[in-house]
């Protein structure tokens, strides 16, 4: 891998590389297999390319998206299903696929469709990571793309009444991948033994998410706070892979009540949305006045006296100013 | 949509293991010579597979509107079957259903090999409509002429255009759900051929015996085959993915022995 | 059109001796109008030969102008003619118009059987200087059925025709009905060509005859649905043609005192398409006027739907619906039918009648502005679905109040004691609400 690659990715939260699954399953197959990239947290999603992180960065090429960074990772030598065995490298694969369609529409559903769940955490959670104009309408990007997804997986459209949103199939489907995949993990460190796989990026990725992240609703955490070992998973990951990585906004403030350290993220989140919608009606104020003085005739003459102090002639300036009086 | 199928499903568990399987079972397909397109065919098929294989009676009706009629589902919504008063779409659905007759396949199976074949269903499923809805909706030349007639035939003509419009979205949708929608056709043609490559290898590991699991048939039998035989068998402008598949000699063989045994179309040519 | 006054035998002169002659119309105001779009009106002021007749015609005109559709209000001046080539007992009438302006817009809420909904209209009036308007309305409501309309019409009142009133129309939209009885709902989408006129061969009588093209999308509205209704999902094609013939010899919309109201709708579907079948309902009123106030009124409707050779399935959402506030009131809407798995469906026939008693309010006679708008009832309802004998039809009794609703709808609130009913009724006994044009 060439030098000086960087891979762009949103800052995480709540101990966590990072807030977003694409991103994680990205994470995950980088650090798996210890390519040597750095991680930029703190990038403009807008300029990847397609407008979304993830996107990895080697010279001037980029590359988009999971199915684009890990291809290149393949190609360069770190493919993450290396160590496993033929049979396990086949069932790693199903495995993979098979989570994708019991917890993607449930991730994107609670995450993205749930009018609660993305209007007081998720929105915050994107916006805060999106340089200010753009972090007003990025995050509908989200939702509008969870809209096709529970339409295609869920069957019902979130932009119905919350009355008939059927989530039901979703949070039960969600529940018994969870057992199953509980069961399968057992007691061993990575789902196939001593080596990891895809199928421990992808499982690590919705998990830890949906595990960690504070929504009002969200009927699968405590269904996963159930399953020791995988929490054991989750934190293990965490801790040994994502050791630089991880970030917690409210890491100072852990001397606090555990209640209180898990309502602060999104207060403060809350803050600061409504700081920048407080910044945007004064750009918005400061806008209209102008054009209002434009209007009056008032901000013409402002720069016409304005300009004339950088010309030559210093007479017209002067005429000029006696015309103003 | 599913979820009430689901919640019936719960709400009815315990009834329905008691009463049995209803004689008046309808499958609820479009017209399999003139409209059906390759990824609702190979569905059907599938499903047709499994109850054959359960030996359960059923009828077919061919339907022009199967589609709509259907209570929904996460890819064609078909086939659907009425049995009794219950209406289930697609695979999954009606497998669970039947599994709660006591008359499944795959029984035969313990716990853990049982999540390993569900999980090769759902890859068979996953991977086989979206190359199938990928090759009949995204390659211009399949779609202008086979799948756009195909769809239309049932409509007069300014609803044809509309339908046939109306569909190829929902299909685009469907793909990029899946994330399939960027995909280019070798990458099809690959992920094909890898699911392919898992099935054989699948197929292999019990070399002396004509299933998947050993001696006896399960829904992974049933959904391969409905698949991998539509494939094989549908004429298409652009036969990419049977020649993907022709290159996986077990698996041919393989259809051909359940198409034999169950069906005796013999359509599927040496 | 033109009546003989009445003569006040105490005016000291009679107008209709005083010689009068039509030298000059005048029509002002027409901006975007072309001129020979008012050129009728002018037709029978150069008739008058007398002061009277000529005041006649004058206000004839100028409601004609305005049935023309491009003026807000017309004004008549009256004056001696003057210039060269006037005659003696000459004058000169000019009808002063102030047209429309470009765009109006209108906007309103509807309430519906279970619903309430936004309308919205928006009309340019006279876009082609002959009359040629075209509106486009909007309703958006609460359960998210959003309808549609682009209308453009035409009226020929300004040609030969003028007696007859002929008009044409052409129409876009986008439709949905919900029938939630029955749980599915019709989106349709399509075109109408409308031509209206009336005819006055003794008896006059409204026709209008329409050929309309449609899609029509029959989807669900919950999970369990019976698989007999499910067989109709989908889209489909219907062409199809209507006639519609009126007679209205009432005095009133709402409450008539007395008068027949008499119209009949034929459906001819399959010119082309995927749906046919034939259509035909009749629609009867009589009204009696008895002592007091008291009005007797008698209403009949009876629905035939049938095959055509065609035919493969007959349409779901063309069958009719028996019970309801509109119909046989103390049964909800549809539930006086034929039922498939508990679900009630619509019948291919249906009758019903109703007898009513219509009474003014007590102590009208000291809200006399309000009281108008109200009146008090007594009816008893008879009707039944797929069959036209009375051994086991549906009945129903009991007594409301009723409200004018702007000159059209009804909106009546009663207390219902169905009598008769089948096993499988939705009845509703008590206070039912209902809103409409068309009760029976």
């Amino acid at each position: 891998m060439q030098l000086g690659s960087k891979l762009h990715v949103y800052k995480g939260e709540w101990g966590l590389p990072t807030i977003d699954f694409e991103c994680m399953r990205v994470l995950c197959l980088l650090r798996f297999t210890r390519c040597p990239v750095d991680v930029e947290t703190n990038s403009n999603p807008l300029r990847s390319g397609a407008g979304k992180l993830p996107y990895l960065q080697i010279g001037n090429d980029k590359f988009i998206g999971y199915k684009e960074i890990k291809r290149v990772l393949d190609l360069e030598g770190y493919p993450v299903d290396a160590k496993l065995s033929t049979k396990q490298k086949h069932l790693s694969a199903t495995y993979t696929n098979w989570v994708f369609t019991q917890l993607h529409a449930y991730y994107h559903y609670f995450l993205y469709g749930e009018p609660n769940n993305y209007e007081t955490t998720t929105r915050g959670l994107y916006a805060k990571r999106t340089p200010f104009p753009f972090n007003f309408y990025y995050p509908s990007t989200y939702q509008r793309e969870a809209c096709d997804v529970v339409q295609v997986l869920g069957g019902f459209d979130i932009n119905d009444k919350l009355e008939k949103h059927e989530s039901d199939y979703l949070v039960t489907n969600a529940k018994k991948c969870v057992n199953l995949l509980s069961r399968k993990l057992g007691r061993k460190v990575w789902f196939f033994g001593d080596h990891f796989s895809e199928l421990d990026a992808i499982v690590y990725s919705y998990l830890s998410i949906i595990s960690k992240i504070t929504l009002p609703n969200n009927p699968l955490q405590n269904h996963i706070k159930g399953c020791q070992n995988l929490l054991n998973f989750i934190s293990r990951i965490s801790r040994d892979i994502f050791r630089n990585e991880c970030y917690s906004s409210v890491k100072l403030t852990k001397s606090f009540g555990q209640s209180d350290s898990t309502l602060t993220p999104s207060e403060r989140k809350f803050m600061e949305t409504e700081l920048n919608t407080k910044i945007a009606a004064g750009i918005g104020a400061a806008l209209a006045m102008g054009v209002f003085a434009a209007w009056r005739g008032i901000y013409t003459q402002l720069t016409r006296s304005s300009t004339d102090y950088d010309g030559i002639d210093y007479e017209d300036d002067e005429l000029d100013e006696e015309v103003l009086e | 949509m599913q979820t009430s199928q689901y919640l019936n499903q719960m709400h009815t568990a315990d009834k329905l293991s008691e009463e049995p399987w209803p004689e008046d079972a309808t499958l609820y397909q479009p017209f399999e010579a003139e409209q059906i397109l390759l990824p609702e065919n190979a569905s059907c098929l599938a499903v047709k597979a499994y109850l054959k294989m359960c030996n359960l009676p059923f009828g077919i009706r061919s339907c022009a509107n199967a589609e709509h009629m259907s209570p929904g589902g996460r890819m064609t919504k078909l086939p659907f079957i009425r049995a009794g008063a219950f209406i289930f779409a697609e695979f999954e659905p009606i497998v669970n259903f039947v599994e709660q007759k006591d008359m499944a396949i795959g029984s035969f199976l313990d716990e853990d090999a049982k999540s390993d074949m569900r999980t090769y269903v759902s890859l068979v499923e996953n991977i086989f409509t979206m190359a199938e809805l990928y090759i009949s909706f995204k390659n211009e030349r399949v779609y202008k002429e086979v799948t756009a007639p195909r769809n239309g035939i049932v409509f007069p003509w300014p609803l044809s255009m509309m339908q046939n419009y109306s569909k190829r979205n929902n299909a685009l949708r469907l793909l990029k759900v899946y994330q399939w929608n960027d995909l280019d056709i070798d990458d099809v043609i690959e992920k094909v051929s890898k699911c392919c490559e898992t099935l054989e290898y699948k197929l292999r590991e019990s070399p002396d015996t004509p299933f998947f699991y050993g001696e006896m048939p399960c829904e992974l039998d049933a959904i391969a085959f409905g698949h991998l035989f539509s494939i094989l068998t549908t004429r298409l402008p652009n036969m990419a993915l049977a020649q993907t598949v022709q290159k996986f000699k077990h698996l041919v063989s393989f259809c051909r022995f359940i198409d034999e045994k169950y069906f005796q179309t013999r359509c599927l040519q040496d | 059109m033109s009546q003989t006054p009445p003569k006040d035998p105490n005016s000291k002169y009679d107008l209709s001796k005083i010689g009068a002659r039509v030298d000059r119309v005048n029509v002002n105001g027409l901006l975007r109008t072309h001129n020979d779009y008012v050129l009728r009106a002018a037709d029978g002021l150069f008739k008058a030969d007398n002061f009277q007749d000529m005041m006649i015609e004058a206000m004839a005109a100028k409601s004609y102008l305005h049935e023309l559709g491009i003026f807000k209000d017309v004004s008549v001046h009256i004056d001696i003619s003057r210039g060269a080539d006037a005659t003696p007992q000459g004058y000169e009438i000019t009808l002063k118009g102030n047209e429309y302006s470009r765009i109006m817009g209108s906007a309103g809420t509807e309430i519906g059987q279970n619903e309430g909904s936004l309308r919205t209209e928006l009309t340019i009036p006279n876009v082609l200087g002959r009359g040629e308007s075209i509106s486009l309305q909007g309703s958006y409501s609460s359960t998210r059925a959003n309808d549609l309309q682009l209308k453009f019409w035409k009226p020929f009142f300004h040609t030969r025709f003028r007696e007859n009133r002929p008009e044409m129309s052409f129409s876009v939209f986008r439709q949905t009905d919900r029938y939630d009885i029955s749980s599915f709902q019709t989106t349709n989408l399509g075109y109408l060509v409308d031509l209206s006129a009336h005819t006055m061969l003794g008896v006059d009588l409204t026709h209008s005859l329409q050929y309309e093209n449609s899609i029509r999308d029959v989807s669900l509205l919950n999970k369990s649905v019976p698989i007999a209704i499910r067989d109709h999902c989908g889209p489909k094609l219907a062409s199809l043609l209507r006639y519609s013939v009126i007679f209205d010899n009432r005095d009133s919309n709402v409450f008539p005192t007395k008068g027949v109201l008499l119209k009949s709708v034929n459906e001819y579907c399959g010119l082309g398409g995927n749906i046919s079948y034939t259509s035909s309902t009749a629609h009867g009123e009589v009204n009696v006027p008895l002592f007091a106030g008291l009005v007797a009124q008698f209403c009949g409707r009876v629905g035939v739907m049938k095959e055509t050779k065609k035919t493969t399935i007959l349409p779901i959402n063309n069958l009719f619906y028996c019970g309801g506030p509109l119909t046989l009131r103390g049964f909800k809407y549809g539930g006086a039918g034929p039922v498939v798995d508990g679900t009630p469906i619509g019948a291919q026939t249906f009758w019903c009648t109703g007898a009513h008693l219509w009474t003014p309010l007590p102590f009208a006679g000291v809200f006399k502005g309000l009281a108008s708008h109200f009146r008090m009832h007594f009816f008893y309802n008879m009707g039944n679905s797929n069959s036209f004998n009375t051994d086991n039809m549906r009945s129903a009794y009991g007594m409301g109040i009723a409200v004018k609703l702007a000159e059209r709808a009804r909106i009546e609130l009663n207390y219902c004691v169905p009598v008769r009913r089948q096993n499988t009724d939705k009845v509703l006994n008590g206070f039912q609400f209902g809103i409409g044009y068309e009760f029976v």
